[in-house]
């Protein structure tokens, strides 16, 4: 059980401090306490390691893009509902596929002013999380000016270009909606 | 679970080790008795690893499984100057409470 709780921790954390930690959790015996404290800290240390890959750092990060991947995860989990939400509304109201039960929901659905705005905020929130490790800012002082640069680097981390492309489609879509009051 | 709300895992490592090198498990019995914290297993070893990391400890050769960790110059310099800091705090928090 121990064991299964440190390897919640990135693979270079654990090869450092895994075998004394392990020890150490031996010694306090494995109570409910620790063992939040264990995945508490091992989050930390997860989030610790993915930015400081995303900063460019080389210390201690975990296998390659973990940290991207995850993101990109993350994104999509939180995109998913406004995919839905857009797909199934194309299909009844553009193209008339008689679907009454999942009708019902979306009409019930969209007269809940806060679920409304949450699918319609969702995509912007997916759009940042899916980028983030897709962007490096920098500031440096050029000749006495600050001069402030966006870096891109799409590099491997293609799932995260994939969802950042998916949330751009559906904001898209949705502001689009907003304008005409019609989906296509 | 980790320290209490408010309290610093790091600073308390590093007040610990300023007496003498300490593996984990000693690290959690010294701050238990002189600040009356309980530290968790992974709050402990999540700041070792960051103090590790800036230079303010380092590890000694590990006894089994067991790894004693020291405080480095730097440490030292980082801990005076964070106490001479907090100290300034409590005193002024004292007297204020006090009148």
């Amino acid at each position: 059980m121990i064991r299964r709780l440190l390897r919640l921790y990135p693979r270079r954390w654990r090869d450092r401090y895994g075998d004394e930690l392990e020890e150490l959790v031996e010694s306090l015996g494995l109570t409910p306490t620790n063992a939040f404290d264990l995945i508490g800290n091992a989050f930390s240390e997860r989030m610790r390691s993915a930015t400081r890959r995303t900063a460019g750092g080389t210390l201690m990060t975990d296998r390659p893009r973990w940290g991207s991947m995850a993101l990109a995860l993350i994104g999509f989990i939180l995109l998913a509902p406004t995919l839905l939400f857009i797909g199934f509304s194309v299909l009844i109201y553009n193209l008339g596929v008689p679907m009454d039960g999942v009708r019902s929901i979306i009409d019930g659905v969209v007269r809940i002013g806060p679920i409304d705005i949450g699918l319609a905020l969702l995509p912007f929130v997916a759009l940042a999380i899916a980028l983030a490790p897709l962007i490096r800012l920098s500031m440096a002082r050029d000749e006495g000016e600050i001069v402030a640069r966006v870096v891109v680097r799409p590099g491997r981390a293609r799932a995260n270009v994939v969802v950042a492309a998916l949330a751009i489609v559906a904001i898209t879509i949705l502001v689009t909606y907003q304008v005409t009051d019609r989906l296509f | 679970m980790g320290a209490k709300r408010g309290s610093d895992p790091l600073l308390l490592i590093l007040v610990s080790l300023a007496g003498s090198p300490k593996h984990g498990h000693a690290m959690l019995l010294d701050i238990q008795a002189f600040a009356g914290l309980r530290l968790g297993p992974g709050t402990l070893y999540g700041a070792i690893g960051r103090l590790e990391e800036h230079g303010l400890i380092e590890a000694m050769p590990a006894h089994g499984r067991r790894r004693p960790y020291r405080l480095t110059p730097d440490g030292n310099h980082v801990l005076r100057s964070r106490l001479s800091s907090l100290g300034g705090t409590v005193r002024a928090g004292l007297e204020r409470v006090a009148g």
